[in-house]
C-alpha cells in the first residue's frame, strides 16, 4: 500500500495525470520514487483438513478475497487499494508494465459507441448502472523478443523458357547470400488462463514503444492478476510472426524478384535464435455482464481504447426487430411474389434445411468451444506441459454455408428473372413454360445444397476429447423439429396432391417447426458467445458440479 | 391462405437475415499480424543479396500445352 508523503493517506495511479495521487490533499508523485510502507499482511493457516492462504488489508486488518492469481485488490470492508506484493516479487515479477492511458470516461464513451449499434443485445446492457461497472485491472502477458544478426545462405530458382520448338521450361538453382540485421521487440500474448484468448486478440496490439519498466506503484488504485500459463506456450507462434516478416522482406526485396525462394528461407532465417520472454503488467477495462446464469465480456485495451464484447441476443428484442422489417417484406412479397404453390413449398424446404445447417454448425463449435478449441491459454493449466494443435477453425463451417447460400439464391434469382419477364410480357403460353422451368430450377438448387447436408452428417472419430465433430445424436436432435418439417414438404411433393391448400398447410407446419428451431438457435448463439460463470471453472468446479 | 404463408415466410427470411446480422456484430475479430507488428519494435534491414553467377543445378521441365 502506497501513502501519500503529505498526509499519509492511500495514494493511487492517476490515468489523466499518469502520476501517483493522493485524493485527500491533491499532492502527486512519481511511481518511480514513492516507496511501499505497508504490504497486504501473508498468513498461511493450516489445520488437519485444508490449508488456506489468507491476506489482511494493512489498512483495517479485513480479510481480501482474492484468486491464488490475484496480485492486487481492493479490501471489501474499508475499498482500500493493495497490492499483494509477494505475489509478484518472487519468480512472477514483471519486466514491462504499460500504464493505463483510456480514462474509465473514454472506455464508456468506446463502449456506449460499440453498444448502441447491436440492436438485439440486451437492454440491461446498455444501462448506465451496467456500463458504470467496468473494472480497470492489470492483466499479465508474455513478451517475446527475437534478434537476429548475421548471413543467412539459401537457395532460389530462377526459371528459363527454352527455345521456341522446344516445349521445355529450365529450372536453375543459385545460391544467394545476405547479411541480416534484425530485432522484433514486444510480441505479445496474454499469459491468464482467465483471460480468454480471442478477446485478449481482439484486443491487442498494445504500442510496445509505451512500455515502462516495473513497478508495482502503477498497480495502486487497480486490480491485477499474475501469469498461470506456461511462457512457452505462445512462443513458435511469436517466432512464426517474426520469422515470416522477415521472409516478405526478403522476398520483396528486388534482386530477390525473379528467383523462387526455397521454404528452407523459413526455416533458416531465424534458425537458432532463442526467444527473449519477459512479463508485462498490460492494461485492460474489463466489464461482466450476468445473463441467465451465464457470464458476458467487454473489453477495452486500456492504452489503445480498442473495444471487443460478448454480444448475446435477447429473444424479444429479436423477435420485436424481425416483426417490424417483416411487415414491409410481407407487403412485398404478397404483392410481387407470384409463385405457384409448389414453388413455394420448395422454398420454405430450403429455409428449414438451412436452419438445420445452421444448427448442425452450432453443435460443432459449441463442442469446439466446450474442448476449448479456440482458447489456448485455457489449456495449459488442464494438461500442464502438453499442447495441443489446433485444428479446427471455427469460420470454415459459415463460409461454406455462404458459399453454397451463393449459388443457390443465385440459381432462384435466374429462374425468377425469366418468370418476371414472361410474367411482364402477359404471354399465358411462356408464363406456363418459364413456370415448369422454375420449378425444376427449384430442384436443381435444392440439389445443391446436398453437398452441404453430406459435410454435416457424423463421420468417423468424435470421441475424442480434442474434437469438434458431430455426433450422430447432435444431428438426430436438430433433425427432431426441422427434420420432421423437411420429410412432410419431400412426401407431399413427390405425391403432387391436386388442388394449393395441401401445398400451403405443410408449408405453414414446416415454417412453424422452422420458427421454433430458430428459437434454439439463437439459444446456442447465445451459449457460443457467452461464457460459463468462472468461479465453477477456478477450482475444478466444473467436475465436482456434475 | 396464401398471404398467410407469405407473412410468416418474410417473418423467417428476416429472422434469418437479422441472425446473420447478429453473428456478425458478435464475431471477435482476430487481429493481423501485421498489425501486432506494427505495433512491436521491429527493426529489419537486410544488405544487397548476393547471388551467385553461375547456378549450381538445372532441372529441365515440359511445358504442356493442352491446357485451357
Amino acid at each position: 500500500m502506497y501513502q501519500c508523503s503529505n498526509c499519509s493517506a492511500n495514494i493511487k495511479f492517476d490515468i489523466a495525470s499518469q502520476r501517483m495521487l493522493c485524493d485527500y490533499c491533491g499532492h502527486t508523485m512519481d511511481p518511480y520514487e514513492v516507496e511501499e510502507k505497508n504490504d497486504a499482511l501473508e498468513s498461511v493457516i493450516a489445520d488437519d483438513e485444508y490449508e488456506v492462504t489468507v491476506f489482511s488489508c494493512p489498512q483495517c486488518g479485513g480479510e481480501l478475497l482474492c484468486y491464488d492469481d490475484t496480485a492486487a485488490t481492493f479490501c471489501s470492508y474499508c475499498g482500500g487499494s493493495t497490492i499483494l506484493t509477494s505475489r509478484i516479487s518472487r519468480e512472477k515479477r514483471p519486466q514491462h508494465i504499460i500504464p493505463f492511458q483510456k480514462t474509465r470516461e473514454q472506455c464508456r464513451e468506446a463502449y456506449g459507441k460499440m453498444i448502441a449499434k447491436s440492436f438485439f443485445v440486451p437492454n440491461e446492457m446498455k444501462e448506465e448502472e451496467q456500463i458504470d461497472r467496468f473494472r480497470s485491472i492489470y492483466m499479465p502477458y508474455w513478451v517475446y523478443s527475437f534478434e537476429r544478426k548475421g548471413k543467412v545462405h539459401f537457395k532460389g530458382w530462377k526459371s528459363e523458357e527454352g527455345k521456341k520448338d522446344k516445349p521445355v521450361v529450365y529450372k536453375k538453382r543459385y545460391h544467394i547470400a545476405s547479411e541480416v540485421e534484425a530485432e522484433y521487440k514486444g510480441i505479445t500474448f496474454d499469459a491468464s488462463s482467465a483471460f480468454s484468448d480471442s478477446l485478449s486478440n481482439a484486443i491487442a496490439p498494445y504500442e510496445w514503444w509505451g512500455a515502462k519498466p516495473f513497478t508495482p506503484a502503477y498497480l495502486s488504485g487497480f486490480y491485477a492478476d499474475t501469469a498461470d500459463v506456461s511462457s512457452n506456450l505462445y512462443e513458435e507462434e511469436a517466432r512464426s510472426i517474426a520469422r515470416e516478416d522477415m521472409c516478405k522482406h526478403m522476398r520483396e526485396d528486388p534482386a530477390c524478384q525473379e528467383y523462387e525462394l526455397e521454404d528452407e528461407l523459413l526455416e533458416k532465417i531465424l534458425l537458432g535464435t532463442p526467444a527473449k520472454i519477459e512479463m508485462a503488467m498490460l492494461p485492460v477495462w474489463f466489464l461482466s455482464f450476468r445473463w441467465k446464469e451465464r457470464v458476458s465480456y467487454a473489453v477495452v485495451n486500456g492504452q489503445t481504447g480498442e473495444v471487443a464484447a460478448d454480444l448475446p441476443i435477447d429473444k424479444g428484442q429479436f423477435l420485436r426487430w424481425s416483426a417490424l422489417f417483416a411487415l414491409p417484406v410481407a407487403i412485398l412479397l404478397i404483392a410481387l411474389l407470384k409463385v405457384s404453390a409448389p414453388t413455394f413449398l420448395v422454398l420454405t424446404l430450403a429455409l428449414a434445411v438451412i436452419s438445420c445447417i445452421i444448427s448442425c454448425s452450432q453443435k460443432r463449435e459449441i463442442r469446439a468451444k466446450e474442448n476449448f478449441q479456440d482458447d489456448r491459454g485455457r489449456w495449459y493449466p488442464v494438461t500442464p506441459g502438453k499442447v495441443w494443435k489446433v485444428s479446427f477453425h471455427l469460420g470454415e463451417d459459415m463460409t461454406f454455408i455462404g458459399i453454397a447460400l451463393f449459388f443457390f439464391v443465385i440459381v432462384f434469382g435466374i429462374s425468377y428473372t425469366f418468370l418476371a419477364i414472361s410474367s411482364i410480357g402477359g404471354d399465358d403460353f411462356a408464363f406456363a413454360r418459364y413456370s415448369d422451368l422454375v420449378k425444376d430450377w427449384g430442384w436443381a438448387a435444392m440439389l445443391m445444397l446436398l453437398p452441404l447436408i453430406y459435410k454435416f452428417i457424423p463421420k468417423g472419430n468424435f470421441r475424442s476429447r480434442n474434437t469438434a465433430n458431430l455426433t450422430w445424436g447432435d444431428l438426430l436432435d436438430t433433425l427432431k423439429k426441422t427434420g420432421i418439417g423437411i420429410l412432410l414438404s419431400v412426401v407431399v411433393l413427390i405425391w403432387k396432391p391436386t388442388g394449393d391448400i395441401i401445398y400451403y398447410l405443410v408449408a405453414l407446419a414446416t415454417m412453424i417447426m422452422t420458427a421454433v428451431d430458430f428459437m434454439d438457435i439463437i439459444d446456442r448463439h447465445n451459449i457460443l458467445v457467452t461464457r460459463e460463470i468462472p468461479q465453477f471453472r477456478k477450482r475444478g468446479g466444473e467436475e465436482e458440479g456434475r | 391462405m396464401r398471404y398467410i404463408c407469405c407473412a410468416v415466410f418474410a417473418f423467417l427470411v428476416v429472422m434469418l437475415f437479422n441472425f446473420v446480422l447478429a453473428r456478425y456484430r458478435s464475431r471477435v475479430a482476430r487481429t493481423e499480424n501485421a498489425e501486432i507488428l506494427e505495433s512491436a519494435m521491429s527493426y529489419y534491414t537486410h544488405s544487397e543479396p548476393e547471388i551467385d553467377l553461375e547456378p549450381y543445378g538445372v532441372v529441365q521441365e515440359r511445358i504442356d500445352h493442352r491446357g485451357f
